[in-house]
């Protein structure tokens, strides 16, 4: 019985110095990776939030001057910064609940079991790995009123050229340019379908149900995490909106420094404009905090409202 | 086994922080100093193209190689106001010779106490002689507070004068207008009768005529436009705007009206390929100065006579005061911080008045800013040479009085202004309440700037 029972604590040590030693080996192997982060992404954030309480210009570091929170309280008295948080809601109020039912629909398009599949797939999930760009510049130049493809498109069939890139139709104009990238959430999607367990559906066949009861009753809770992290990964997207209106529409400037047409003066180029264009360093930081903080708290919300619709292994 | 895996994952651990302490200990790229034999590297923000039209970096300084062969050149290119240069100079890791406007971007530099004077540099140079210089050079002077006097901080690689006009004159003989010449340039007046005469539109409302294309920007047209009548946006002092004084509201407004309604080139009626409206006769000015002369010459794609394009000065508002502008006057400056100044200097020379400088002047890069290589830019077919002949007519009038704000940035200046200007062009605001958000930002960018330097 004595000798059964230290065999036993035995094992039970040996597991523990196993476990201790795989730890130790997992941190040893960590450290470099962990050091790199610190370096690299820690000290940037860190400095960057140490300059949003500053004034710094870019010009002036001998010269810095503490300002309290005051930076941060210029956000929310900035009517632009407002405006432009707004019209950033606003656009991605319409292009993530479309990207995610767009993503969606063709996912459950390119599902099917037929011949050339794989040729589909790769069209309908090109536009998500082309760079921002060379889709710009593609659709800036589909855009143009002179010569711009819609446009001959639109007098083929007696239609008026339209200024896509003007005040009226600029929003337009980037919401269907970033729908055209609505795939990239194929992949994840295509590869969470195939993971449903087909006697799920083989079930549900037996009990009768048609295609739209087993697509809402069991593909759509099953794949509810992908669509979750699409959502997530979609606000964070659009509330970080900023190279494409640029590129669009700029009606002044050169570069990422240009000034887009006012509809779709975005908060992250007002950001941009803060920081390069005004040389308002710690402003422009500070702008940058508060989207994060804006972003964290969605995320929050989110997150919280996951365990009424997403399915996972947990629930 | 477990241990062998842990010390030998212990072991390259080691071995990865040793590499990682020895690359970061170690000296680094050499850049010398003290020792004339040290190798001295200086980063440019040139490349190629802006040095020389293009080519190999390495033939174009070879001649500067030979006789300083302790000196590298290394190529950053970006040009002053660019995002990256900032974030190189708030870094601390500007190069040592900038590119930069000096029109534009040398008051904001200057009175941010980047730029290295070089007074004393030129007085002693043997390849500088101030005065074989063209005026123009001014534009490179900051006092603290105006541009074009005071210490000189650089100069113009090359300019042109950037008001002058190409025109097309059938066009303006078939409209029955007056056609300008290189010694009799527009009026404003006739400027706006002619813009809304050229300007067309079809059956569906479509623009296919204008009249002005290729614009400088909002800010300096209208700087230009004030700066004639010897006024300017700006205060004295530059402390305020006069965006409130008819003058300048009327500038404006001719410049809103001319766009709105009356066939200059805008983000309402785009001429995104404004060197095609033009050379395929669907617009009868394009603004683009001298610098598109060699272009031109060589061009294949001429929809209309090649004989009927002529290169004249910019519009006046009096005929019988000539005013024109350079606007941009890119050349370089050397940074303050510079670790070589001495060598930056060389290197400013050979770029400014050595070999490059022929090489730019005999491709028509603009007009040289040393008036004994101006023999050297093209005159080998009767297009060149009217070109010539214009632009170095021109050059004789020409004027640094186009006022920077120093205590705004130049680029926040123009942004702001087209933030709240453009819509007023597509009416979803009012001019006058345009320009008091204008005056606001302005007024907030001036208060800042002033901060800034330590300026009452």
């Amino acid at each position: 019985m004595l000798i059964k029972r230290s065999q036993e604590t035995n094992k039970i040590v040996k597991k523990g110095i196993q476990y201790k030693m795989r730890a130790k080996a997992f941190y040893v192997i960590m450290i470099p990776y962990l050091i790199m982060m610190l370096c690299v992404k820690g000290f940037p954030f860190a400095w960057g939030l140490y300059i949003s309480f500053t004034n710094f210009t870019g010009f002036n570091i001998d010269k810095l001057k503490m300002v309290g929170i005051n930076n941060y309280l210029r956000v929310f008295t900035d009517n632009e910064a407002i405006s432009s948080i707004g019209r950033t809601f606003g656009i991605s109020l319409i292009v993530v609940p479309l990207s995610i039912c767009i993503c969606l629909l063709l996912s459950l398009l390119l599902y099917a079991n037929i011949k050339g599949i794989g040729v589909f797939r790769t069209i309908y999930y090109l536009p998500s790995i082309i760079p921002s760009i060379a889709v710009v510049t593609m659709w800036k130049g589909m855009f143009v009123k002179e010569g711009g493809l819609l446009n001959m498109v639109s007098k083929l069939f007696g239609g008026q050229s339209i200024n896509w890139l003007g005040y009226d139709y600029a929003r337009k104009a980037l919401i269907i340019m970033l729908l055209w990238g609505a795939g990239s959430g194929i992949l994840t999607n295509l590869a969470a379908m195939k993971a449903v367990p087909n006697d799920l559906y083989e079930a549900a066949e037996i009990e009768g149900a048609g295609y739209f009861t087993k697509l809402f009753k069991i593909t759509l809770p099953l794949i509810s995490n992908m669509i979750y992290m699409n959502l997530v990964t979609g606000i964070i997207a659009m509330l970080q909106l900023f190279g494409q209106p640029v590129l669009l529409t700029a009606t002044a400037g050169a570069g990422l420094t240009a000034l887009p047409i006012r509809p779709i003066y975005t908060y992250l180029v007002h950001v941009y404009q803060q920081i390069f264009v005004n040389l308002r360093f710690g402003y422009g930081l500070a702008m940058v905090w508060v989207i994060f903080t804006v972003i964290m708290l969605l995320t929050i919300v989110v997150d919280k409202t996951s365990k009424y619709w997403v399915n996972n292994e947990m629930n | 086994m477990k241990k062998i895996f842990l010390s030998n994952a212990m072991r390259i651990l080691c071995i990865l922080l040793t590499i990682v302490l020895l690359v970061s200990c170690s000296p680094g790229k050499q850049t010398g100093g003290t020792n004339p034999d040290e190798k001295v590297t200086i980063t440019i923000s040139f490349d190629a193209v802006a040095l020389a039209g293009g080519g190999d970096l390495d033939d174009i300084f070879a001649e500067f190689y030979k006789e300083n062969p302790n000196i590298a050149i290394e190529s950053v290119p970006m040009v002053a106001t660019s995002p990256e240069m900032t974030a190189k100079i708030a870094s601390g890791n500007a190069p040592d010779l900038f590119r930069l406007e000096g029109v534009t971007a040398l008051p904001g530099m200057a009175s941010k106490g980047l730029l290295l004077e070089l007074d004393d540099y030129i007085a002693k140079s043997d390849k500088i002689v101030l005065d074989n210089l063209y005026d123009v050079c001014n534009v490179f002077r900051f006092d603290g507070r105006e541009a074009g006097k005071g210490p000189i901080y650089g100069v113009p690689k090359d300019w042109s004068i950037d008001t002058q006009m190409w025109i097309n004159k059938k066009m303006f003989r078939d409209a029955g207008l007056r056609v300008p010449t290189k010694n009799e340039p527009l009026t404003y007046d006739e400027l706006a009768v002619a813009c809304h005469k050229f300007f067309k539109t079809n059956e569906k409302g479509e623009v296919v005529q204008l009249g002005l294309v290729g614009l400088y920007g909002i800010v300096q047209t209208i700087e230009v436009m004030l700066a004639q009548q010897g006024k300017s946006m700006w205060s004295e002092d530059f402390g305020s705007t006069t965006l409130a004084d008819p003058d300048t509201r009327k500038a404006i407004e001719y410049y809103l009206d001319l766009q709105q309604n009356g066939g200059m080139e805008s983000p309402l009626n785009p001429a995104n390929t404004y060197y095609t409206w033009f050379i395929e006769g669907k617009a009868a000015m394009f603004n683009y100065g001298y610098w598109i002369a060699s272009q031109m010459s060589n061009e294949q794609n001429w929809k209309i006579d090649v004989n009927d394009v002529e290169l004249v000065p910019g519009p006046v508002w009096n005929k019988n005061k000539r005013f024109s502008a350079c606007l941009a006057g890119t050349g370089s400056a050397i940074y303050k911080n510079t670790k070589h100044p001495d060598e930056a200097f060389k290197v400013f020379e050979y770029i400014h008045f050595g070999p490059p400088a022929d090489t730019r002047a005999k491709k028509a890069f603009g007009l040289p800013i040393d008036r004994t290589k101006t023999s050297l830019l093209p005159q080998d077919t009767p297009f060149l040479k009217m070109a010539y002949e214009s632009v170095l007519d021109d050059a004789e009038y020409a004027s640094a009085d186009v006022r920077i704000n120093p205590y705004a940035n130049y680029a926040s200046v123009n942004a702001t202004f087209e933030k709240y200007y453009v819509p007023v062009l597509f009416e979803q605001d009012t001019l006058d309440s345009a320009l008091e958000k204008i005056n606001n930002e302005f007024n907030i960018l001036i208060r800042e700037g002033k901060e800034i330097l330590g300026v009452d």
